[in-house]
């Protein structure tokens, strides 16, 4: 594959799917600005480097894996804090509301306190419908690994699996 | 509501997050720029593969200090630039990882013809500087290589942006990435005539202001440019009166381009916000005509 292809591969996707990667970061950062500028790096990135790209059917999970990486390099940065800010947010939010809103809430919270990678596995998986198969390549690890990430996070969601996921 | 109602919600939510239109507009001129940085060095880099794909290891650091001369003319990068000064590489510093990526190319000069001993000496001088510089940014990068966490990017890269029978300028690009990237420029200048690194008060007659008329056409340029194009030069603003550019200074970076007009080179975040780059302007013949050289 000539290096200008992979380029363009690589250009059309962001350029398509930007979104996908946007509110990936969103679910982390929990601001426009933020989730902006790690997309807005990891595409940088992605160009720069589109020549190290080996195959053209990886060039999503390719992608993923730089934002992805993006995303967690600003979440050592400010993670904590984020976490301390949302918690306060929304126990504010749910003073006053019905019992509804609160396992809403509730799980949203226990989502974001995940571990970063544990979180990725959950999003792509239940989110956008990943397999698990792909979120483990783009995630560098094996099946397994991932599956364990998937059931130790459900549990900590307090989410019962139905049979077959 | 259940628990898995309460996914399901999570997941609406988050499927309605979209980027802006701002931030898809950010997004394409973030792309466009990735593109134009690639298709500058693409060429160049090219001309390095064979060598590149001999050095197989992720880390190399690769010094050939007994290579015959003539050897060294036959990997130069860009053939017939000038007659005197020639531009080969010596010295490449590659590495990559998942969160480290390097690639340095060291240039050095050498001349064409012997018996030019004060442009050898300058030619050596600039080179034991560019040599120190690269140096001093690859030892930076290594170190943080060891930190277990965090990204880092070093791009250095060169052109020869005016090889005159006056002048010969060599062009070092540093691109620092580590979260926000960070490009600087280094330009290296010899008058060809006296063999010595040119100076820009050698460009003019003794005793003239030229620093003044130099700043007071890049200020006119600056305003025209703000009001036109919107670029957020630091001048005439009130916020941060410090920041206003008054003037250049005795050391600017300069070169002479190709037609023999003055360029003045500013780094990032030198005369406006980071975002805005490396900038340079061409300095109107008609203000400097009267007292240049």
């Amino acid at each position: 594959m000539k290096r200008l292809e992979k380029e363009k591969i690589v250009v059309d996707i962001l350029t398509t799917e930007y979104n996908r990667f946007f509110r990936l970061a969103y679910s982390y950062t929990q601001n426009e600005e933020d989730a902006r500028d790690i997309v807005q790096e990891g595409a940088y990135k992605a160009i720069l480097n589109s020549d190290s790209l080996r195959k053209t059917e990886y060039a999503m999970t390719w992608l993923y894996r730089i934002m992805l990486n993006e995303t967690f390099r600003y979440c050592k940065k400010q993670r904590k804090q984020i976490t301390e800010e949302l918690t306060e947010k929304m126990t504010e939010q749910l003073e006053g509301k019905p019992q509804d809103t609160d396992q809403y809430m509730d799980l949203k919270s226990a989502l974001c306190q995940l571990e970063m990678k544990d979180q990725a596995v959950v999003t792509l998986r239940y989110f956008e419908d990943m397999k698990i198969a792909d979120i483990a390549k783009l995630m560098k690890e094996n099946e397994n690994t991932i599956k364990s990430r998937l059931y130790r996070s459900m549990d900590k969601l307090k989410i019962t699996l139905k049979d077959g996921e | 509501m259940d628990r898995m109602e309460a996914l399901q919600q999570v997941r609406e939510e988050y499927h309605n997050h979209e980027m802006s239109a701002q931030g898809v507009e950010q997004l394409n001129l973030a792309l466009r720029s990735a593109q134009n940085n690639k298709q500058k060095n693409r060429w160049k880099k090219g001309a390095l593969r064979p060598v590149l794909a001999l050095m197989a290891a992720t880390l190399l650091f690769v010094l050939l200090p007994n290579m015959d001369a003539r050897v060294a003319y036959a990997m130069e990068q860009i053939p017939g630039i000038g007659e005197l000064v020639q531009v080969v590489v010596f010295r490449n510093y590659t590495y990559e990882s998942d969160r480290n990526n390097a690639d340095v190319t060291v240039p050095e000069l050498v001349m064409a013809e012997e018996n030019q001993q004060q442009l050898e000496m300058t030619a050596q001088e600039i080179n034991q500087e560019i040599e120190t510089l690269t140096d001093q940014y690859v030892a930076e990068f290594t170190k943080t290589l060891s930190y277990e966490e965090g990204y880092q990017d070093l791009y250095i890269n060169h052109e020869v942006i005016a090889s005159t029978q006056q002048f010969f300028t060599l062009k070092l690009i540093v691109y620092q990435g580590a979260g926000s990237g960070y490009e600087q420029h280094f330009f290296y200048t010899i008058d060809l005539n006296s063999g010595e690194r040119m100076q820009l008060k050698d460009l003019f007659l003794d005793n003239t202001d030229y620093l003044s008329a130099i700043s007071e056409d890049i200020q006119a340029q600056m305003r025209q440019q703000k009001a036109q194009e919107d670029i957020p030069y630091w001048i005439d603003d009130p916020t941060v009166e410090e920041w206003n550019f008054e003037t250049i200074k005795e050391d600017q970076t300069f070169y002479v381009n190709e037609d023999n007009e003055l360029v003045i080179c500013f780094n990032e975040g030198d005369v406006a916000p980071m975002y805005v780059g490396c900038v340079e302007f061409v300095i109107n013949q008609d203000a400097i005509a009267s007292i240049r050289r």
